[in-house]
């Protein structure tokens, strides 16, 4: 069954095809909300959310545009609504940092800990690393969807970055010091 | 190698393909969540339950019937036994050289037994003394044996073993009954065995026994005791199944109503109906005069046409009502019909009828009232005219329908009363075929009742679609306030329609 067929009969609340979709797109899908949450049961509630609202919606997708994008969007959307909701946007005391250019080396990086060290980050920039970094999307995008200004979105990313290369850097040192 | 890279390049590259499985929970609550009516957990439990119900009667007629046929196989077991008696009897004479072996010490014991009054305890010692001997042919004899000492309670046994082995002490050869003997009440035990797992009580009673034996004998073998042991368990295992299946049984029909109550969708119905009504009266009487209580009657069928709603309460009980257009009609037989050509002034005219101009001079006499003998040539030829009645009504019924079953056929009981309001009231004459009005009735009430009881049958069509079929008795309170005789009107219909549910 191609993916247009599995979408048209996801559209007509099949549950057999909604069961199939599911098991297409779940562990990419749940990889990106672990990567926009703080945690492995609020990205499970993320995922979850996120699938009722699409097969909520599977009808209004009209097959224009990837629809793995189209999942994308929702999953990120959902992501970004729970921090709407809590308000946490506006909690951060601005401070602002010029956008730089962080090297780090990058040998022996486990995932797990790349991982982690997003999910440690601060909400708001944790969700502008992921937006602009892994997902693609610009500072006005994001500034747009953070309801916040672009400086405010390239001094969050400016920061995200500093924090996380501060972190790799110490799994390094600790890394070594272990070998050692 | 340390490659310095770009932190965003890094990010990218080692979470490019990152997947994680996500816990199988949260399909469950995303599907959940998406197919919220779904009766999915509803009716696999359900039928889980249908399935239960099945198996737990299964189970209860197997243990019944096992526990029947058991106690069969063990009185067969002992038939058998006693036949084998013989065949034992006839190879323990072989083993005699080695029974008297045993003789000299079942001797010296039985000398005690003479002196100890006590019953039990001689039969105690004697076992011992059968004990040995059969020791001698069998190493595993020792649990038989105590199985007979289980056996204690049984007192037909101790007296016989008791005689049987007092005969012992003159007879060598009696030494051949006992061991025989023991092997039948290794059958006996057997019984009792299995008799345990009938009653428990009756197992406390025999531990008791077993008990005191013990205390009273130097016999120490443990192993029935055990064996006792664990058919309580076990009988204890099975009544508690049994609690447990009484309790899923009860749960399972609970359930089973929680879900039938859940399943009113659509309380509403109307129900157009149309039925035949046959309208007679239970005593004998007559509702237009007295001369013709004893003639007889003939009810007409006629028409019953309307529609109602009914409204659902709960599973059980609905209530409707509606309206009905009815006609209702009788013939009362036998009557001359004669033209008043004398007009006699006293003469018989029908007392609950007013005449039509036209017929004023038209008058009846039943033919009970005289002998054929009688019957003047000029109205001879009139005989056997009818009056027929003719009512018709707009019934208001208010009815309770009550549920018996709500299968695909429901079945639901009705009873109610009805309003009926008279709305046609015409007599006519009836001879030779041809009818004429005579007039209308003056003694039917412009508004009456009747009592409704009914049965109602609905074929379920599709869920909002029923056809229904409804045999209902109606008797009339109030209809006539002057008959005369016992006249008790009533009417029964066939309705039949269809239900539109919403």
């Amino acid at each position: 069954m191609s993916l247009d067929q599995l979408i048209q009969k996801c559209k007509k609340n099949d549950t057999k095809a909604q069961s199939d979709l599911y098991k297409l797109f779940s562990s990419k899908l749940f990889a990106l909300c672990l990567k926009y949450s703080r945690n492995h049961a609020e990205a499970e509630d993320n995922l979850q959310d996120a699938f009722v609202t699409i097969f909520k919606k599977i009808s209004q997708y009209n097959y224009k545009g990837s629809f793995e994008g189209w999942l994308k969007r929702i999953v990120i959307n959902t992501a970004l609504q729970r921090y709407r909701d809590k308000g946490v946007f506006n909690i951060i005391k601005e401070e602002h940092f010029k956008d730089v250019y962080v090297e780090v080396e990058t040998d022996t990086i486990d995932i797990d800990f790349l991982l982690n060290s997003i999910q440690e980050l601060p909400d708001r920039y944790r969700l502008v690393f992921n937006l602009y970094v892994l997902d693609g999307y610009s500072h006005k995008e994001i500034a747009k969807m953070l309801n916040i200004s672009t400086g405010t979105t390239k001094s969050n990313l400016a920061r995200a970055r500093m924090i996380l290369k501060d972190k790799i850097e110490n799994y390094k040192a600790n890394l070594n010091s272990q070998t050692l | 190698m340390n490659d310095k890279k770009n932190i965003d390049r890094l990010f990218q590259e080692k979470l490019k393909d990152f997947e994680v499985t996500p816990n199988v929970s949260v399909w469950e609550n995303i599907k959940r969540n998406i197919h919220p009516n779904k009766k999915h957990r509803k009716v696999i439990p359900l039928w889980w339950k249908i399935a239960g119900v099945a198996a737990s009667l299964l189970l209860i007629i197997t243990i019944g019937s096992y526990l029947l046929t058991n106690n069969e196989n063990n009185l067969d077991e002992n038939v058998v036994n006693t036949d084998s008696k013989n065949t034992i009897e006839n190879n323990s004479n072989k083993e005699e050289k080695r029974i008297e072996e045993a003789t000299p010490d079942t001797k010296s014991i039985i000398v005690d037994t003479s002196q100890d009054k006590n019953n039990s305890n001689a039969t105690e010692v004697l076992n011992n003394a059968s004990n040995k001997s059969l020791q001698k042919k069998n190493n595993n004899t020792s649990t038989i044996v105590s199985n007979n000492e289980f056996d204690e309670q049984n007192n037909n046994f101790k007296n016989n073993s008791v005689k049987r082995l007092l005969e012992l002490n003159k007879d060598k050869i009696a030494q051949n009954t006992i061991s025989s003997k023991n092997i039948d009440t290794l059958s006996i035990a057997k019984k009792n065995n299995s008799s345990v797992i009938d009653n428990k009580e009756q197992i406390n009673s025999s531990i008791n026994d077993f008990n005191k034996i013990n205390q009273n004998t130097e016999f120490t073998n443990l192993t029935p005791k055990k064996e006792t042991k664990a058919k309580i368990t076990e009988t204890s295992i099975e009544n508690n199944k049994k609690l447990s299946l009484t309790e899923e049984l009860a749960v399972a029909n609970k359930d089973l109503e929680d879900i039938a109550l859940e399943d009113i969708e659509n309380r509403w119905s109307v129900n157009p109906n149309i039925a035949p009504v046959y309208f007679n009266s239970l005593g004998t009487g007559s509702s237009i005069n007295s001369q013709f209580n004893n003639n007889s009657k003939t009810g007409d069928i006629n028409l019953s046409y309307g529609i109602s709603a009914s409204y659902v309460i709960n599973t059980k009980l609905s209530v409707r009502t509606g309206i009905n257009k009815v006609s209702l009609g009788y013939s009362t037989n036998d009557i001359v019909v004669y033209n008043n050509i004398l007009t006699v002034p006293d003469n018989p005219l029908l007392r609950n009828v007013e005449f039509n101009e036209q017929s004023q001079d038209i008058s009846f006499i039943s033919l009970n009232e005289f002998n054929f003998a009688q019957v003047p040539s000029v109205i001879s030829n009139r005989i056997n005219a009818s009056i027929d009645q003719k009512l018709g009504f707009l019934e208001i019924p208010i009815e309770i329908q009550y549920n018996i079953s709500n299968k695909k056929l429901g079945v639901n009981a009705i009873a109610g009363v009805s309003a009926l309001f008279l709305t046609d009231n015409e007599i006519f004459s009836v001879q030779d075929g041809q009818t004429s009005l005579l007039g209308k009735a003056t003694n039917v009430n412009n508004t009456s009742y009747s009592a409704n009881f009914g049965f109602g049958f609905d074929f379920k069509i599709s869920k909002t679609f029923n056809f229904n079929l409804e045999p209902v008795f109606k008797y009339q309170i109030n209809t006539f306030n002057d008959t005369s005789g016992n006249f008790r009107p009533y009417f029964i219909g066939v309705y039949s329609g269809f239900k539109f549910k919403f």
